[in-house]
């Protein structure tokens, strides 16, 4: 059978109403689940797994899928609204989302974060469909080298895509990197750094961290604002972006939407990797990069596109090769085996009923997902009409109960706290918090890829020049480096030209 | 306007120092831990490399640090800041033998009520539904377990 009559045998499936139900379902719950920091799409899904036991298997992997890429939307909400990170892939598009909130565009953000997570939910589906298994494999050709050289490349990514300097911006990714090997070295069994507090045996959390500095640095100044804060909350006219930020946006989700799908192929938190490269790509490539930090839209499409691109290619290796690309992944793959049926390579060729149907699933899930949140944009933004001294004390509830219900754990809370008052902190110098939850994220994998990759070349770095992918990738740092040089070189000297009057 | 107590200081430098004292500090503590080699890295290894980065970058950060003065007066903000925190550090004490529903309510009385002395009326009403309608959303109906205070409350 050709991809469209396999296709069509999947939407035939996925189109009746007592299927179509179940994977509605997933999608309302995982859009909640989005929205409250404290719940992760994993959890969700976990929770729901023995739930699923009694359905088909196709229904049961729609469910979870739906919980999964419904979460993607979600996450945005709260991060457009109130700064507050729904979710760990909306962590980025709270520095821009916030910002246009507070110019009165929140309709806007979410707008655009809905209509860019479903463009990219769906041209990430069309190549799923298309191009699973040669991708997959040749994901299959990244080993610990070139993970470790990706990760480089994205953590000097974000020393330019931090406002504020670029030395200050490194510092603050190797810190973030440094707490990342707080807990237990997982090669060594070695616990570092836990100060003899056992809950830190597993690290810290990224939630509790993200919610404090993003989300409680940010009502512990707008609390204490000397003016009342007011977020302007828009007409329904105003709802909509204007013509300008369709424009704008455009390119952002296109470009999110093919980061995201490749970086999503890669194992580890891609999701969240995607939306952080975006962003630095988006500012990268914008002629008005100073508006980013300060409401830029592609600052919002480009990101939330990644996070959903990679949401949907996670499956990739997953379905075709039966290796999960994260914990999400490897959870549905439990779903899949429970009902008897081994994933692998031969998995689509064996089960083409059960591939199709969820592909075509998804390419629903997207469309419902959009008719969802979309016509919530108004009621969404009239919550800013409530005053915001009446509401930051729920927010506070609100980041409380949601950190709290990660672990039932009062060090989740604590952490939350003294997270919140460095954030504050950090933002009355002028530093962005931004950075330290990336090398928050990005440490595990780069210590466990590093160590793997000196365990694979006998302790010799020349390894990362022996490998094609790797000399690649490396080039491509080099010459972003030398690129930064120019540029900064360029511009002191177009500055000293100004001052001596040369330019005149 | 606030009063600046200037001390000469610059923002990058308060915070080149910070970071750089972290690092620091992170070398030490990294030494504590066998170190390794390159071929067989110890559990020090990498959080060495780090902790010496940090340390380079925090030093540098004091170095190349912009001019935007250092300005303490500028964090007391009226006191809600410490406020606020005091506020979330009560309800972390108290959360697992108040409850859940009690402490949130707690919080919010005196939030809502004493530091930005809202109307009573919207006050209470608001400290009473707003822990029992999401106890009923995240315990009841997500399964999520909440921590319940004397008398099941």
């Amino acid at each position: 059978m050709s991809i469209l009559e396999n296709l069509l045998s999947g939407f035939a499936f996925a189109l009746q109403p007592s299927v179509l139900i179940y994977c509605l379902a997933g999608c309302v719950i995982g859009t909640i689940v989005g929205m409250l920091p404290g719940l992760g799409p994993l959890a969700a899904i976990s929770l729901l797994l023995p739930a699923t036991f009694g359905l088909n298997p196709a229904i049961s992997l729609m469910v979870l899928a739906g919980v999964y890429y419904g979460a993607m939307y979600g996450g945005s909400t709260t991060s457009i609204l109130m700064r507050i990170p729904g979710e760990t892939a909306s962590v980025v598009t709270c520095l821009d989302g916030y910002e246009m909130t507070k110019r009165g565009r929140a309709g806007a953000a979410l707008f655009i974060a809905a209509a860019g997570s479903f463009v990219a939910g769906t041209v990430s589906v069309v190549l799923l469909m298309l191009v699973a298994p040669t991708l997959a494999t040749t994901a299959l050709m990244f080993g610990p080298p070139e993970m470790t050289a990706l990760l480089i490349i994205g953590i000097l990514a974000l020393a330019t895509m931090s406002q504020g300097s670029v030395w200050a911006t490194l510092a603050l990714a190797t810190l973030g990197l440094l707490l990342g090997t707080i807990g237990i070295d997982t090669m060594t069994g070695y616990t570092r750094f836990t100060f003899g507090i056992t809950e830190f045996g597993d690290g810290i959390g990224l939630i509790p961290v993200a919610v404090g500095l993003f989300g409680l640095s940010e009502i512990m100044l707008s609390a204490a604002s000397a003016k009342a804060t007011t977020i302007h909350a828009p007409k329904l006219r105003e709802l909509a972006p204007t013509r300008t930020e369709l424009s704008r946006s455009i390119g952002a989700i296109g470009r999110g939407s093919a980061l995201g799908f490749v970086i999503g192929l890669l194992p580890g938190a891609a999701h969240i990797i995607a939306s952080f490269m975006s962003y630095a790509l988006e500012r990268r490539l914008s002629r008005h990069p100073e508006e980013f930090g300060h409401g830029a839209i592609e600052g919002v499409a480009g990101p939330e596109s990644a996070n959903n691109s990679a949401a949907s290619a996670a499956f990739v290796p997953m379905l075709s090769l039966g290796i999960p690309a994260g914990p999400v992944a490897a959870v549905m793959l439990a779903a899949i085996m429970f009902h008897g049926i081994t994933p692998g390579p031969n998995f689509i060729a064996e089960h083409p009923n059960i591939f199709w149907s969820f592909i075509a699933s998804m390419y629903i899930g997207n469309v419902a997902l959009l008719l969802l949140n979309l016509p919530m944009v108004g009621l969404f933004v009239n919550l800013l009409r409530i005053p915001y001294t009446y509401l930051y004390p729920i927010l506070l509830c609100f980041c409380v109960i949601s950190v709290y219900s990660l672990n039932s754990s009062l060090t989740d809370v604590w952490l939350m706290i003294v997270f919140g008052a460095i954030g504050f902190a950090m933002r009355k110098i002028g530093l962005d918090p931004a950075p330290v939850v990336m090398g928050l994220v990005l440490s595990p994998i780069f210590e466990l890829s590093l160590r793997q990759t000196l365990a694979m070349s006998g302790g010799d770095y020349s390894i990362f020049v022996h490998r094609p992918i790797t000399l690649t990738l490396l080039a491509i740092v080099l010459i972003a480096l030398v690129w930064m040089v120019v540029g900064t070189l360029r511009k002191r000297r177009a500055t000293w030209r100004d001052q001596v009057g040369l330019n005149t | 306007m606030t009063e600046q107590t200037s001390t000469g200081l610059r923002n990058q430098q308060v915070a080149g120092v910070a970071l750089s004292l972290i690092g620091a500090i992170a070398v030490a503590m990294s030494l504590q831990y066998p170190l390794g080699d390159a071929t067989e890295p110890g559990p020090a290894y990498y959080p060495l490399i780090l902790s010496i980065l940090l340390t380079i970058f925090g030093v540098v950060v004091i170095w190349k640090g912009d001019d935007a003065p250092f300005n303490l007066a500028d964090w007391w903000e009226n006191g809600r800041p410490l406020a606020i925190v005091a506020a979330l550090a009560a309800s972390a004490l108290v959360l697992e033998q108040l409850g859940f529903r009690l402490t949130v309510a707690a919080m919010l009385i005196v939030l809502l009520g004493v530091l930005e002395r809202r109307d009573w009326r919207v006050v209470l009403p608001t400290a009473v539904l707003f822990p029992v309608a999401t106890y009923a959303l995240l315990h009841d109906a997500l399964k999520i377990t909440l921590p319940t205070g004397p008398f099941g409350i």
